[in-house]
């Protein structure tokens, strides 16, 4: 039997390089949980195996042990990777699991052997994905706030939860559950560089943050998987990249992704779901590339070509409900996409669909069974293309609170620096704000992070090109305050409970908050 | 920060340790006689100017995917692999000449 399903993983930035550490404990095993420390509780060398099988000779063997994981680092036929301690015979020997793979911990008669026991892991090595491969079903991996840089690509394989044991990915800043928001600066970071990362069946990653640059980006490969609350930055150059994204019957809820020239948030197959999630500063927003997908309490900004597409899927049947949909004041790109010639059943429901060239377009002009309502258009160049509004779709200016944008006609670049003499950045935020290039003689339009600034200049994180015309055209977000002014209030569909609830809720993705006046009362 | 590295407490610094600087280039960033541990610098281009050709530094466990390593610093256990994005859209391994070798990865497919 591998590791048990109880087992708790710990993974943090600051323990024994190389993943040579135990990692784990077993929850209520009787022995002492050294997993959330630094360092290996015991560090043993000249381990011995009588033979194969899965009991090792040592002298120091204690009854604390049992319940923790213990590394093998080392040895005669001594089988690497993690084991359960599952019974200690103090002063004599110590009894483990075997691998995931139901390998033994000595294939023979063992000498020499390095096992480590307790102490959290490290990450940054080329042992990254073996580790992922060596969870079970019911495990739950703490990972603490920090940055790690993968040592290899995690592609998990054979390493799936179930619907009553799934496995977590948790990430925590200072205590375990202490769910530290995306953008609060405390979720753990996960710079995969040009590696892949990709979860299976059953996993949940929450609470985390990923850059990245590969083509795919961060993924839930497989069925009933789970982002939520988490972060992925796909700074790539290359065109078509993708952030985070979810297969069949997967969900990401609540998570933030950004694609500087690709995709923020892509479901790749059928019946799976993006929820209360902001895709922003990239080519495509949200992308639902197969059929009975959803996209419900979304905000897509400042993306250059689509806000949500709705795939090409001959079997169609997706749903755009209370989504946020905003362009550029620049009116490019497009913000909701039909392309299919023959796509039935979309839905579009309670959206702001503004600030694109085109609000709704379908690639033929055959509606189909695509139906819409209660949708809120406005300052688009024209609204629909090959699409019929309904009655109730209507024209307001949302009035989002706190949305501004900087804007200039005639900035110069060199490198990676935009000056613009008459431009006033001092209200721009380093790594946070982006900067959109349209045009330019000699620039590469695009978008770029801002990673630090002056009061007339931009540093940026790729190059962009040298244009001394003084003719580039930008425009920056400063602010993403997305809560709407009273013109979008009871415009939904309206929602009847019997006879005396009827009800209505504000179009878009963000609800109004309403302010109670202040009263005196004097007694 | 102190890491405890094969078994030898190894002081690295602070600032450039267990970071991400992917994309990023530190040409005027003072890492002379540092110690780096687990930070990213993964480059998109092969053979990127990263660091200052000067460079006395040791690399444990980081990322220098693509980066022009200067011939003064110590690297251990550091990934130091060449791709470039081809006409595909795809990373491929490149050789010296930056011609490709191989596929590195492969985007996954959609499923109806």
């Amino acid at each position: 039997m591998p590791v048990s399903a109880n087992t708790v993983w710990e993974i943090r930035s600051t323990a024994t390089a190389n993943m040579v550490n135990g990692g784990g404990f077993v929850t209520g095993a009787p022995g002492t949980n050294y997993s959330q420390q630094d360092a290996a509780q015991y560090a043993l060398t000249g381990v011995t195996s009588a033979g194969a099988g899965n009991t090792v000779l040592s002298a120091s063997a204690a009854t604390d042990m049992v319940g923790n994981i213990a590394k093998v680092v080392s040895g005669t036929n001594f089988t690497q990777g993690w084991f359960e301690i599952t019974s200690v015979v103090a002063g004599v020997s110590i009894t483990f699991s075997t691998n995931a793979a139901g390998t033994a911990i000595c294939t023979g008669i063992g000498a020499a052997g390095v096992i480590n026991i307790g102490g959290a892991l490290s990450l940054n090595s080329t042992l990254d994905d073996d580790f992922f491969e060596e969870v079970q079903a019911g495990n739950t991996v703490w990972i603490k706030s920090g940055t790690y840089s993968l040592g290899e690509s995690v592609t998990v394989a054979s390493a799936v939860g179930t619907g009553t044991n799934p496995i977590n990915l948790t990430g925590y800043n200072s205590t375990r559950g202490d769910s530290p928001m995306v953008n609060s600066g405390s979720q753990p970071i996960i710079a995969c560089g040009a590696n892949d990362f990709q979860l299976n069946t059953f996993w949940i990653g929450s609470y985390l943050e990923f850059t990245t640059t590969t083509a795919a980006g961060v993924v839930m490969s497989a069925s009933q998987g789970t982002w939520y609350r988490c972060k992925v930055t796909n700074t790539s150059t290359t065109s078509g990249r993708v952030a985070l994204s979810a297969a069949s019957n997967c969900s990401i809820i609540a998570c933030e992704g950004i694609s500087q020239n690709g995709t923020a948030l892509r479901l790749t197959s059928n019946t799976a779901r993006v929820l209360y999630s902001y895709a922003h500063d990239s080519r495509n927003g949200i992308e639902l590339q197969s059929n009975t997908c959803y996209a419900i309490g979304c905000v897509v900004n400042r993306c250059f070509l689509v806000g949500i597409e709705l795939g090409a899927s001959a079997l169609g049947n997706n749903v755009v409900a209370n989504c946020t949909v905003r362009g550029f004041p620049l009116q490019i790109g497009t913000g909701l996409k039909i392309p299919t010639a023959t796509g039935p059943s979309h839905k579009l429901y309670n959206n702001v669909i503004m600030n694109w060239a085109t609000g709704v377009a379908k690639t033929s002009p055959n509606q189909a069974s695509n139906f819409g309502a209660s949708n809120c258009f406005y300052n688009n160049k024209t609204d629909v293309s090959n699409y019929t509004k309904d009655a109730t779709d209507f024209t307001a200016d949302p009035g989002f609170t706190g949305i501004v944008e900087l804007t200039g006609t005639t900035a110069t670049t060199s490198g990676s620096v935009l000056t613009d003499s008459g431009a006033d950045f001092s209200s721009v935020r380093d790594n946070i704000d982006f900067l959109y290039v349209n045009s330019g003689t000699g620039v590469t339009t695009g978008q770029y992070l801002i990673t630090s600034h002056t009061s007339t200049t931009l540093t940026v994180n790729n190059t962009l090109g040298t244009s001394s015309a003084g003719n580039v055209v930008y425009t920056v977000s400063v602010g993403q305050n997305f809560a709407p002014g009273p013109n979008l209030a009871n415009k939904s569909i309206p929602l009847q409970f019997g006879d005396e609830s009827p009800s209505n809720i504000a179009v878009g993705a963000v609800q109004r908050k309403e302010v109670m006046p202040s009263s005196t009362f004097i007694g | 920060m102190i890491i405890l590295y094969n078994g030898y407490e190894i002081l690295c610094c602070d600032e450039f340790s267990g970071r991400d600087f992917t994309c990023q280039t530190l040409l005027n960033s003072n890492l002379n006689g540092r110690v780096i541990y687990g930070s990213c610098f993964s480059q998109e281009i092969p053979d990127t100017e990263v660091f200052s050709s000067g460079l006395v530094a040791t690399f444990l466990n980081c990322n220098l995917d693509n980066v022009k390593v200067p011939v003064g610093c110590t690297v251990q256990n550091c990934s130091q692999r060449r791709f470039m994005a081809q006409s595909d859209g795809l990373d491929w391994f490149v050789d010296e000449n930056n011609n490709p070798i191989s596929l590195k990865s492969r985007v996954p497919q959609i499923s109806e």
